[in-house]
């Protein structure tokens, strides 16, 4: 799997009390972007330069998070998303992906993910971001 | 930093009990795409490393007999990642 690179900041946030990952709690959202994530000092949304093009709305789409926690190890579950470009090609390249908490003030960025090069969905084509048995584990 | 290739393009006809199922139904079932897309059978796909650090592959690029192509970008923990050879 691509390597899940954690904010720095997001670490603190844990510790304070910023997230709730349940279902019931934040809604965990998920970007696509194109500036390489400065995992020092980023630490909000709009840190981050996300693609433009039909079928990408800015703010991305819901992970539909939940959290369970078994024998001392926090699991986040979410499912998978789609992208499909529509009308036209993305007009932006992207390689970045990051996930990102859209219920609290700033809009707190999580985690991120490398594709490895630039990509370009165009018109009529998809991109899927797969999320296996779980997104990340805690313990 | 170029992708790897891990598998080669190949039939996913031919690949049926090698893809996992929501592969093949996230094609089926996506109504954004052309009618043609969406049927798997007309499709190729070849497995890629994101990176050369990879030890499975985390990108699938599915390629429609129309030109189009639909990648699946596996991120998450857990799940088994299809690999196939063509001798």
């Amino acid at each position: 799997m691509a390597s899940l690179n954690k904010y720095q900041d997001f670490v603190q946030q844990l510790l304070t009390g910023v997230h709730n990952f349940t279902s019931a709690g934040a809604t965990i959202k998920t970007v696509i972007h194109t500036d390489a994530p400065t995992l020092a000092s980023d630490d909000e949304l709009a840190d981050l330069t996300q693609i433009t093009g039909t079928g990408y709305t800015s703010g991305g789409e819901d992970m539909q998070n939940d959290m369970t926690e078994t024998g001392g190890t926090a699991t986040v579950t979410g499912v998978d998303q789609t992208w499909t470009a529509g009308a036209a090609d993305w007009s932006s390249s992207a390689r970045y992906i990051t996930d990102y908490n859209d219920s609290v003030t700033g809009k707190k960025v999580c985690w991120s993910y490398d594709y490895g090069t630039t990509f370009l969905v165009g018109n009529g084509e998809s991109f899927t971001v797969d999320r296996g048995a779980s997104v990340i584990t805690v313990s | 930093m170029a992708h790897v290739q891990a598998c080669p393009k190949y039939p996913v006809a031919k690949l049926f009990n090698v893809l996992p199922a929501k592969y093949i139904e996230a094609l089926e079932q996506n109504q954004k795409i052309a009618s043609c897309c969406r049927h798997p059978e007309n499709h190729e796909v070849e497995a890629f490393y994101s990176n050369e650090n990879e030890k499975t592959p985390d990108i699938y690029k599915f390629h429609c007999r129309c030109g189009r192509v639909h990648t699946r970008f596996c991120i998450g923990q857990g799940d088994v990642r299809p690999f196939w050879e063509v001798r």
